[in-house]
């Protein structure tokens, strides 16, 4: 197989979910969201991918508006989450990730789940991670970006707004967007982020200069969503 | 030959192994960055300060 | 911890680079007027007021104090001709605050040159010469020096550095090169040179303290070597210096067998001259930051517990 192609279908699909993702963030949920996945993305394994790989903020419209989740689009969610579970030897961001989009799923759509506890895995590696390091984990991990979480990542975050902000500063400045957005949509959420950040016209700002990629409109809608406390 | 099986369940480890290192990225190199004039400047170390200024020119030889 | 050793070597080997290539120190009396005569000036000047550190902080240990001392000798003597060629560029351009902003580290290191200070003394009186339009971190540095030379700033300091960006404390993540070495000058001025690092207004160390690392690791990664010198200056004039660990092995790591450091990247070839005027300014900065970073890593030492 191909693995350049399949890697380059892979991200193809998850833009085009995302793309979905952020028109309904900006619209207010008032438009479905994820109605199209099967049709606008095609068939076969790399749209269950997709929805793997984008995770939890598939259903970020849902769980900030409230909006009812068409059968279909949670079905495939479900079928993500058991296709792929994280293997022996993942990465962190791996299994929070997976872990994210099971907890997604039980608030949701509660019903039998293949094997899962809930139970919350580790968070020790962002303990003393450099604060490159933590903000790099954070934004790979921006679907646990919510409002009044109480889980270890979430605990992470908020004992180090400073080192986030540097991490978003720096981001910015290696213009890796995907990451200044997901960086910022963590900053919107922490109390103690220094007042000189500019966080709200670096999210503009990142948006401006990154906002061809949907992965970074999501995350920055997501940010400003979060800010409103839409969260139902 | 493989079977069908083998074959599918051989697809869904690639694909597995696919998701998870998109899921666990290394962080580029900085894409950046400073224009043509910044990376010049770096080679004056810096502008219009007296002090901490641009190298001067070469005095020439008699 | 940074070893205080490493940080310590830079300087070291920068100031037997610098020892070394003082011949590259020159002026040139028949220059072409397009170029100016006084544009030379500003390497002295630079050296001046960097040895001058050397010996305020105490720490060089006796073959830097001696190298340093040398240096200055031989720029007054040799270079600016017992600080005649100072009084002929005021000559040349009387309205220039070059031989001014040159001479001053001089002065306080016990030179002298009356003509010099006449000029400055008249300069002083002139709206023309005080309301030159500079940069303004320029004008704070200008200001700080008629200070420092026994004479009230025309412009007072707190008015000219709110004319800076610094001043403003801005969005950290917008700051590119030229914003970098704003930041830098302005703290050199609010701090004499890291003399007086409580200069620093506790706005501006807090701002500083926030986003320097992330400068640092921003420059650093380019090897951007001139600019992340002058910023691990900056860091030695915080309140708590960070000695950031990842940038001295870096910076160090960067400078040449022989002591230069070089501006951007790997140490360019060419003409002995040409390189000269590429790496002295680096290899200066090298020393500065080498000196201040030293004295606070063995104050900190000093204050830790046994």
């Amino acid at each position: 197989m191909d693995q350049s192609s399949t890697s380059a279908l892979l991200q193809g699909a998850v833009r085009d979910l995302a793309t979905g993702v952020a028109s309904a963030l900006a619209s207010g949920g008032h438009d479905p969201v994820g109605g199209d996945t099967t049709v606008t993305v095609g068939t076969g394994s790399h749209t269950l991918a997709a929805v793997r790989v984008l995770g939890a903020d598939l259903l970020l419209p849902h769980v900030l508006f409230g909006t009812p989740v068409d059968p279909d689009t949670a079905a495939l969610f479900r079928k993500a989450v058991d296709a792929y579970p994280p293997r022996a030897d993942a990465a962190p961001t791996v299994v929070w990730s997976h872990w994210a989009m099971a907890r997604t799923l039980r608030r949701l759509d509660p019903g039998p789940l293949a094997g899962e506890s809930g139970a919350e895995p580790d968070a020790g590696w962002l303990h003393d991670a450099p604060w490159q390091v933590l903000t790099h984990q954070l934004a790979v991990l921006a679907p646990l970006a919510l409002p009044d979480e109480d889980h270890a990542v979430a605990r992470a975050a908020r004992r180090r707004p400073v080192d986030v902000a540097r991490g978003f500063v720096r981001a910015v400045r290696r213009r890796d967007w995907v990451q200044a957005a997901g960086a910022g949509r963590w900053l919107t959420l922490l109390d103690g982020v220094p007042d000189t950040l500019g966080l709200e016209a670096g999210l503009v700002f990142t948006e401006l200069m990154g906002g061809g990629d949907p992965r970074v409109a999501l995350q920055v809608g997501a940010a400003r969503r979060v800010r409103a406390g839409a969260l139902v | 030959m493989p079977s069908i099986e083998e074959t599918l369940e051989e697809v869904t480890e690639i694909q597995n192994a696919e998701i998870e290192a998109v899921l666990n990225p290394l962080e580029c190199d900085g894409v950046f960055r400073d224009s043509r004039r910044c990376a010049a400047l770096a080679l004056q170390c810096g502008t219009g300060q007296t002090l901490l200024s641009p190298p001067t020119p070469r005095p020439k030889k008699a | 911890m940074t070893d205080p050793r490493l940080v310590h070597t830079v300087g070291v080997r920068a100031m037997e680079w610098l020892w070394d290539h003082r011949d590259g120190f020159r002026l040139e009396p028949d220059v072409d007027p397009e170029v100016g005569f006084l544009e030379r000036f500003k390497p002295i000047g630079e050296l001046a007021s960097i040895c001058r550190v050397l010996f305020r902080e105490g720490v060089a240990g006796s073959r830097q104090a001696e190298l340093a001392r040398r240096l200055l000798d031989h720029a007054w003597r040799e270079t600016l001709d017992g600080g005649r060629m100072l009084v002929r560029g005021q000559r040349t351009e009387p309205v220039s605050p070059i031989p001014f902003e040159v001479y001053l580290p001089f002065k306080e290191l016990g030179y002298s040159q009356p003509e010099v200070e006449r000029a400055a003394l008249l300069n002083h009186r002139l709206d023309s010469w005080n309301f030159l339009e500079v940069r303004p971190t320029r004008l704070l540095g200008l200001s700080a020096f008629q200070r420092r030379f026994g004479l009230t700033p025309r412009t007072p300091e707190a008015e000219a550095l709110n004319a800076t960006w610094l001043a403003h404390t801005p969005e950290p993540w917008t700051a590119d090169g030229h914003i970098g070495y704003d930041i830098t000058h302005a703290v050199f001025h609010l701090t004499d040179w890291g003399e007086h690092p409580d200069g620093l207004p506790e706005h501006i160390a807090d701002y500083l303290a926030t986003w320097l690392p992330v400068w640092i690791d921003d420059w650093l990664d380019l090897r951007r070597w001139d600019l992340l010198g002058e910023l691990l200056v900056v860091d030695a004039c915080l309140p708590r210096p960070t000695l950031d660990q990842r940038a001295w092995e870096g910076f160090a790591a960067a400078q040449q067998p022989d002591g230069a450091m070089p501006a951007v990247g790997a140490i360019p070839e060419g003409e002995p001259d040409a390189v000269f005027d590429i790496v002295y300014h680096p290899t200066l900065v090298a020393a500065f930051a080498s000196v201040l970073g030293t004295s606070r890593a063995l104050t900190e030492l000093a204050h830790s517990p046994a």
